[in-house]
């Protein structure tokens, strides 16, 4: 089942959008649906509404029964941090009325709002940037296409002879469900799907011995210690941040160790709008 | 001979439908007692093991008559459908199978399952205890009554 098809069977009846051409399907990066709202495409120009009826609770109560196969009770997780990994790689994200315990959100109810990412397969598009591959970071903000090259760049270097580990934290980047791929990542690629990235990162470099280790969105300073720890184990780093470029990067305080340090020797810096891919050596 | 081969027809005949009724009693009883073993699968499956439905339910095919076999609402995305139908092939009573449905619903929409789970085994332990009371009250009666209404009709038509 392609993309498109994972995705129009999630969403209730009533809320499919038209056909919608191949080319411009690319284009979106999600489906926006919020309570008493007409749902939304959103693309690199912004969001569009489309459909005659507004998303009820009811539909989005709906999405979430086939996000999560009819088992939210399964995936509490992951839901605790807002969203579910459907088949096919798509993440939908979830925003409702926070149920805690003992101060932790537990789960959600009374869903609002939902988002549903997109995941595009392009393959070739990080062809140039993996022969002689060095420690890299792709930066570029929220829905700029970093997971999707990122992904593209594990394949190349996986089916290019280096044995590739991937922390999956959101099955985004294989979308494994039930021990199959969903994209390809490559011949020589192991993927862990979930779980934090410290304790992933340490599991994958004991027990899968990488020679490069790909993970998504470096955001907290426990991300930045996996990057240092790992290349202190003699093994090459592909991850993603969101940053508009290098000089946005080292304005925030979390990534000084890493720039400092040069864990990574390279930045690609994906342009908004027209997806072009600039290298620059660190 | 004939009148009396007629007769005895009747007889048989009434009979027969007594006993039918006391049968198919049984039989609901006795499926009520099945659903709630499954339930107590299913409610370990999915409140302790957290494990998702596809592959509870797959497991739970050694039962078709409770849990039929497919998992076609993995595809469709209609699991309220779906289930909804199973609950309807089954031979509970209709309490018994809106106690089920009910839920379905719930679990598939993360809400509060042991409580769904706890108004779902209670409505059908309700039930049977019912039934159980309505056949102690009958016992014989209803073969009985199957019996004497044949022998009265073909006393009747003599």
């Amino acid at each position: 089942m392609d993309t498109r098809q994972s995705v129009l069977r999630l969403l209730p009846e009533g809320l499919r959008p038209g056909a919608i051409p191949e080319a411009e399907w690319q284009n979106i990066q999600e489906i926006r649906l919020r309570c008493g709202r007409r749902p939304a495409l959103l693309g690199s120009r912004g969001e569009r509404s489309y459909g005659s009826r507004p998303v009820t609770g009811e539909d989005l109560q709906k999405l979430l029964q086939r996000a999560s196969e009819a088992s939210p009770y399964a995936v509490r997780s992951s839901l605790r941090q807002g969203y579910v990994t459907a088949r096919g790689g798509i993440r939908a994200a979830f925003c409702g009325e926070a149920v805690r315990e003992g101060g932790h959100i537990v789960t959600l109810r009374a869903i609002s709002s939902a988002a549903l990412r997109l995941p595009h397969e392009v393959r070739g598009i990080g062809a140039r940037y993996a022969e002689n591959f060095i420690s890299t970071l792709i930066l570029s903000p929220p829905g700029g296409g970093k997971t999707t090259l990122l992904r593209d760049m594990v394949r190349l270097l996986s089916d290019g002879g280096r044995r590739v580990s991937v922390l999956d934290e959101r099955g985004e980047i294989a979308g494994f469900v039930e021990g199959v791929a969903s994209f390809d990542v490559g011949e020589r690629t192991d993927v862990l799907t979930g779980g934090e990235k410290g304790e992933g990162a340490m599991l994958l470099l004991r027990a899968m011995n990488p020679q490069v280790l790909a993970m998504d969105e470096i955001t907290a300073a426990e991300d930045c210690e996996v990057c240092l720890n790992a290349v202190g184990c003699g093994v090459e780093l592909l991850a993603t941040a969101h940053a508009a470029g290098v000089e946005d990067l080292g304005r925030r305080a979390v990534y000084e160790p890493l720039l400092r340090r040069g864990v990574f020797r390279r930045a690609l810096v994906i342009e908004p709008v027209t997806r072009r891919i600039r290298e620059v050596y660190l | 001979m004939i009148h009396l081969l007629g007769g005895l027809l009747l007889v048989l005949g009434g009979g027969a439908l007594g006993l039918g009724y006391e049968r198919r009693k049984r039989r609901e009883q006795r499926c009520i007692r099945e659903t709630l073993r499954a339930l107590g699968e299913l409610r370990a499956g999915v409140c302790r093991l957290r494990t998702p439905l596809p592959l509870l339910l797959s497991a739970l095919r050694e039962n078709p008559r409770l849990f039929p076999p497919g998992t076609e609402w993995v595809d469709t995305g209609d699991f309220d459908g779906d289930w909804a139908d199973m609950a309807e092939r089954t031979e509970l009573n209709g309490e018994c199978k809106r106690a089920l449905v009910a839920l379905g619903r719930s679990i598939s929409r993360g809400a509060e399952e042991e409580r769904a789970f706890d108004e779902a085994e209670l409505s059908l332990h309700r039930c049977e205890q019912r039934m159980e009371d309505e056949l102690r009250r009958l016992g014989r009666l209803p073969g009985a009554l199957g019996f004497s209404l044949g022998a009265l009709l073909a006393i009747l038509l003599a």
